[in-house]
């Protein structure tokens, strides 16, 4: 059987920093590019990053920053990661700089959307209606 | 003029969209072109290009990034044209009803002339609801009836 | 020479789908190729926030309506796990099943669709008739064709009994005839070959890196198949995956084919060993804490993470499916290809939109 539960004490916690390096370090060991995911855990995000080894085990690694740093795409070493990237900006409106391509945050949304969807709390409420 | 007016009647041609819905009723409108419900018999066609076409056949609950690419589709379709709308997502947003991306029926954005019932929609219920277009089609050939958003 | 661009789809008679392609051609040569995706995205993780946990079982169902079942086994599987709850061995076996099944009926539909993606009307028809069988077996034992809604936490709401399962047996047997006919077609015919051998060629270390997955992934001569973790009952039945080292379209498609000689195969194991017993155990507690969980689906691997607070509401749900992997691939098997071959290529990765953009 397969663990479900995360035990997130067990995970390394990085700053957008030291991102790159990590990254770069597990790329070269043969790991690739599995998903991330956004927490919205106000006042910071937390990012999850997750990788596959070539033995089916998957590595995570936790990204904790505050909601204006700026994080670093990793699609320049691993290409498979720009659309999540594409995504997350867009859901998040996490600033990722560098991408290899960019939908300039309308991949899934389009101008007349709610913006920014998946945040807990808002930044500051819109006069004129978005989307909804 | 006459006869091709009659022939779209008996030889309604379709074009297919789907604006986001959960594909299971898109695949049910592929089945239904297939040999165990074969609607081809009847004349039915599955084209690609909407200004061949007398039977919109949408589904989904229509999103705003789809809501142009709908209008652009019911526009270039030529008049007398009727709207079908498969599945309970397509009519009032369905399961989709709170999700922040969707505008909630085909009814929001087009006039719409059959609802289509089903989650997923079965391929007898669709092949009813284009008997019933068909029935449409003729009344709106003959200017029985201008506009007929909302019917049934 | 002078460069063209222009839109393949969102409407485009071999997509199903809303997918837009921007391909920049050269003559008849692919250069470029850009996929602008969004037509279909309706915003189901928010939702998924909004509503009481059980209820969505019913939104993950349709998520995609190709492989509901294997989205609503995954959810269920994924909050099991978050609150420790044990499923009972028939309910794992009949998953299993319901799950083979699916599995089936989504490879045939795209089986038939790739044929008809390369204009061989008559074996789309074939595949299809073959996949009502499947369609009738679900139906049957589920009541409903493609969204099954069987699936609950605790368990599975249906049973194949006793008076069912000879019937399910006779179904397999019928469908197994079917696919004798059909499967020489795909893997010997001189047409077939010729437009799926060499095209769209994805090298087996591109596919590891870029991320694909699913038969993608094993169509480059990579193992990797999430049924091989042992979620539901798959580590009693001896599951192998299957493998293809062609790196092409035809590999990709003898994948497919072959999972599916082996999914009949398990479906007639898993009723063979199915034992007696309860259905559902009742669930009491709210999920809590974080959860993640990697489920084998007709196209690839789903990742799906939730994180409980110990309310009826989710705070967070995350489904990562395996188009949203497989479409970077596109931009290395694209470039290159006469435009022919853009349909055939597509199709070979299997693109599920609903499934992409959620």
């Amino acid at each position: 059987m397969q663990q479900v539960r995360v035990d997130r004490g067990a995970d390394p916690v990085i700053s957008p920093d030291a991102l790159l390096k990590e990254v770069e370090l597990l790329a070269s060991e043969g790991a690739r590019f599995t998903t991330m995911i956004c927490l919205d855990l106000d006042p910071e995000f937390e990012i999850i990053y997750l990788f596959q080894k070539p033995t089916l085990d998957v590595v995570r690694l936790r990204v904790r920053m505050a909601k204006d740093e700026e994080l670093p795409s990793i699609s320049s070493i691993l290409l498979g990661a720009v659309l999540m990237e594409n995504e997350i900006r867009e859901f998040f409106g996490v600033k990722i700089i560098n991408l290899a391509i960019d939908f300039k945050c309308r991949m899934l949304l389009s101008e007349k959307s709610l913006q920014m969807p998946l945040l807990k709390v808002r930044p500051k409420p819109k006069l004129t209606g978005g989307g909804e | 003029m006459g006869f091709l007016k009659r022939a779209r009647v008996k030889s309604p041609w379709i074009l297919h969209y789907c604006t986001g819905g959960c594909n299971g009723c898109d695949i049910e409108i592929l089945a239904c072109l297939t040999p165990l419900y074969d609607v081809e018999r009847f004349g039915m066609l599955n084209i690609g290009n909407p200004k061949h076409a007398d039977v919109l056949m949408i589904t989904g609950p229509v999103n705003w990034k789809n809501r142009e690419v709908l209008q652009r589709l019911y526009a270039q379709t030529p008049d007398p044209k009727v709207v079908i709308a498969v599945g309970a997502c397509a009519a009032t947003g369905g399961v989709f009803h709170n999700c922040v991306n969707t505008l909630g029926g085909v009814d929001k954005v087009i006039p719409v002339d059959v609802y289509v019932r089903g989650c997923a929609a079965r391929p007898e219920a669709i092949i009813d609801g284009v008997v019933l277009a068909l029935q449409k089609l003729e009344e709106k050939r003959s200017g029985g009836v201008a506009h007929a958003a909302g019917a049934r | 020479m002078a460069r063209v661009t222009f839109p393949f789809g969102p409407q485009h008679p071999v997509l199903p789908e809303a997918i837009q392609l921007q391909l920049t051609c050269e003559d008849e040569r692919v250069v470029e190729v850009l996929p602008v995706i969004g037509y279909m995205h309706r915003g189901i993780e928010k939702a998924a926030e909004a509503n009481l946990y059980p209820n969505n079982i019913f939104l993950c169902e349709r998520i995609c309506g190709i492989c509901s079942f294997i989205h609503a086994l995954c959810y269920c599987e994924l909050i099991e796990g978050m609150m420790r709850v044990e499923v009972p061995p028939r309910a794992k076996y009949l998953r299993v099943v319901w799950s083979e099944l699916s599995r089936i009926h989504s490879h045939m539909l795209w089986l038939g669709l790739l044929a008809d993606s390369f204009g061989f009307e008559s074996l789309f028809m074939q595949c299809w008739r073959a996949r009502e069988i499947i369609l009738d077996t679900l139906e049957m034992t589920t009541g409903q064709r493609v969204i099954q809604s069987s699936c609950v936490i605790g368990g599975v709401r249906r049973d194949i009994d006793l008076d069912m399962e000879p019937g399910v047996r006779r179904q397999m047997a019928a469908f197994q005839k079917e696919l004798k006919s059909i499967y020489p077609v795909f893997a010997k015919d001189y047409t077939v070959k010729l437009r799926t051998v060499g095209k769209g060629v994805l090298p087996r270390d591109q596919a590891w890196s870029l991320g694909t997955v699913g038969p993608t992934l094993r169509g480059s001569g990579w193992a990797d198949d999430a049924r091989t973790l042992g979620y539901a009952v798959y580590d009693d039945l001896g599951f192998e995956p299957v493998v293809e080292i062609g790196c092409d379209s035809y590999a990709r498609m003898m994948v497919r084919l072959r999972e599916v000689v082996q999914s009949v195969e398990l479906v007639i194991k898993a009723l063979d060993q199915m034992p007696e017993g309860d259905l559902t155990v009742t669930v009491k507690s709210f999920p809590e804490g974080e959860g993640l969980i990697r489920v084998e689906q007709p196209r690839g691997e789903l990742v799906e993470y939730a994180r409980g607070n110990g309310t009826a509401y989710l705070e967070r749900l995350k489904v990562r499916t395996p188009t949203f992997s497989n479409i970077p691939a596109l931009l290395v098997m694209l470039p290159g290809c006469e435009l022919a071959d853009v349909p055939v290529i597509t199709m070979s990765i299997d693109p599920c939109i609903a499934c992409t953009e959620r």
